[in-house]
């Protein structure tokens, strides 16, 4: 549907770009000798035995009473504390941006220097301030380590799904505390600048039919702000999947944790790290797709 | 707003003051209470790794889950990062370390040790070409030498103080420090045995032990936090036992000299 609207919007077609030049042989060229530059010095300098088959035979072979492979448990980790995350984050992001404009001094104040502070320090410090100060403190604060660790029987199956094993629960707690309290930051200030981005007009026209604050938001202002907001939210969450593996570091059995320790204990290092690499792009290529669908979804008011 | 404030600042106070009370109990009644003993420790050939099936193998796994035995516990093993295993031990995350730990007098400051329960040698692995003719201690201490180690362990201080002239490139994990060997990157490697001894056999072309005799002995010991002396005197107790009947020997001489257990980690090795 969007082919000939895209070329509409850009201003007629585009004849030169679609056929296959010189210039574009030329490059090919240049990239394929590189890459097989890049192959030849690999195999010549780096002194590795490669071995594959071994490789996935390990990652396929499933746990000790037939449970799913070790493997794929941190690539399911992965993608629960990914989902987890995601909803914290957008949720508490969506909240700190509307606090960050709000006109109230208390609620902008500490929203603020909030964002400010979490955008402004690098991720794994704050991850190992998170986990060693505020996590370590908190859990036990809110009494939620005996909740979480006295579970350990009977989870139905709903639970298991959506939360994983009773005993790694504590874990993905702080796990999915730790990159949404990251995210949030970001989405914030995505959330602020999608708002700030509508004409004036658009607020004085909804006041002037009478709306009250509550629906002059959510039927004027959002859903206009929502198309400007969802590109860099995409690659905002994208980022949350791959910010994901920093908190291995702070041991959340997630992916890259779970590869650190298949690698060392295995000897096949590359093959393991690889592998691991290719899970999240898997991951992050199917998460764009999606947001380019919803993406299209949310442009729908502009394509009368 | 005033009382608002107030009233945060009433209910912050009372969880401080309810977590400070919490905090009174010992480590040794919580772990009765719980039943549960709380073990960190991090991957570590032979110590403690991943089998094909992703179950928790090595001397240390067999260490933890005897001890509990005998106390009547259940063990639960967290697997944790090298780099923040000794801050996750102070922020209560598990009860002791039994991890491979090397007694040192800068990591004695912030935990406290057990008597040793193994000793583990440090031991050179070289590149065959890069390193080819140097066979003594001298050769490797020198400006134009360099060589790789695993950051924090107890090789650091090993490479430190034989190799002072040498360059230290430090990695996360030995498999890293072993592959820039390998690739020409590093003259030689420091790890604990058996992994260079490992190591060279399975690289034969590339690697080869230079040195006869290993470099230092390190003492492995269970790190606790400052101030558990009623836990400190139940594991020295434990260990004396143990090693009294030849059970941690037999165990130590298992895992680290016969190759028997490498099946269970990659078939066909």
């Amino acid at each position: 549907m969007s082919q000939s609207k895209a070329n509409k919007l850009s201003g007629g077609s585009l004849p030169t770009f679609s056929r296959f030049n010189t210039l574009d042989l030329l490059l090919i060229v240049i990239v394929g000798g590189f890459i097989s530059w890049l192959w030849y010095r690999s195999s010549a300098g780096i002194h590795y035995q490669w071995n594959w088959e071994k490789a996935f035979r390990l990652i396929s072979s499933s746990g000790k009473s037939g449970d799913l492979p070790y493997f794929f448990q941190g690539f399911i980790a992965t993608i629960r504390l990914s989902l987890w995350g995601m909803l914290f984050a957008g949720i508490l992001g969506l909240m700190l941006g509307l606090a960050r404009r709000s006109p109230l001094m208390v609620l902008r104040l500490p929203a603020q220097s909030y964002i400010q502070l979490v955008r402004n320090i690098p991720p794994l410090v704050f991850v190992f301030i998170f986990y060693f100060f505020v996590s370590s403190q908190l859990i036990p604060t809110l009494g939620l380590e005996e909740v979480l660790r006295h579970q350990n029987s009977d989870i139905n199956g709903l639970q298991q799904f959506l939360l994983g094993p009773a005993k790694l629960w504590e874990n993905l707690f702080s796990g999915v505390l730790c990159v949404g309290l990251i995210s949030a930051a970001y989405i914030a200030e995505i959330v602020r600048s999608g708002i700030d981005a509508i004409a004036k007009g658009q607020w004085e026209a909804a006041d002037s039919l009478g709306l009250s604050r509550w629906y002059r938001f959510r039927d004027v202002i959002f859903p206009q702000a929502l198309s400007g907001i969802v590109p860099p939210l995409a690659g905002q969450f994208i980022s949350l999947v791959k910010d994901s593996s920093i908190i291995s570091l702070i041991s959340i059995q997630e992916l890259t944790f779970v590869g650190s320790e298949m690698a060392n204990s295995s000897g096949l290092i590359f093959e393991i790290w690889l592998l691991v690499g290719v899970g999240y792009l898997f991951l992050c290529l199917g998460l764009s797709l999606l947001f380019s669908k919803l993406e299209s979804y949310t442009l729908k008011h502009k394509q009368r | 707003m005033k009382r608002l404030f107030t009233a945060c600042l009433a209910v912050f106070l009372l969880l401080m003051g309810s977590s400070a009370l919490a905090a009174d109990k010992s480590t040794l009644t919580e772990i009765k209470e719980r039943g549960t003993l709380r073990v960190g420790l991090s991957t570590f050939v032979p110590w403690a790794m991943r089998d094909k099936q992703g179950e928790l193998i090595g001397f240390e796994v067999d260490v933890a889950r005897r001890l509990a035995e005998d106390a009547g516990l259940k063990v639960e093993f967290i697997p944790t990062a090298w780099d923040g295993i000794i801050p996750a031990l102070l922020a209560g995350k598990f009860d002791v370390i039994i991890g491979g730990m090397s007694i040192t007098p800068a990591r004695n400051m912030s935990v406290l040790f057990t008597s040793p329960y193994a000793h583990s040698g440090v031991q050179l692995a070289a590149h065959k070409e890069k390193a080819a003719g140097k066979t003594a201690i001298n050769d490797y201490n020198k400006r134009s030498v360099t060589l790789a180690v695993r950051r924090g362990a107890f090789t650091v201080q090993t490479a430190k103080k034989y190799f002072p002239k040498a360059k230290l490139r430090q990695f996360d994990d030995d498999a890293q420090a072993f592959q820039e060997v390998l690739n020409g990157n590093a003259h030689a490697v420091l790890a604990s045995s058996p992994k260079p001894e490992q190591m060279s056999i399975q690289y034969n072309e590339k690697l080869y032990i230079p040195l006869t005799d290993r470099l230092s002995r390190g003492s492995e010991a269970f790190a606790i936090r400052h101030g558990e002396f009623d836990l400190l005197n139940f594991f020295n107790n434990w260990i004396l036992l143990r090693t009294e009947d030849g059970w941690l020997k037999e165990r130590h001489d298992y895992w680290f000299t016969t190759l028997d257990w490498q099946n269970q980690i990659v078939e066909g090795q």
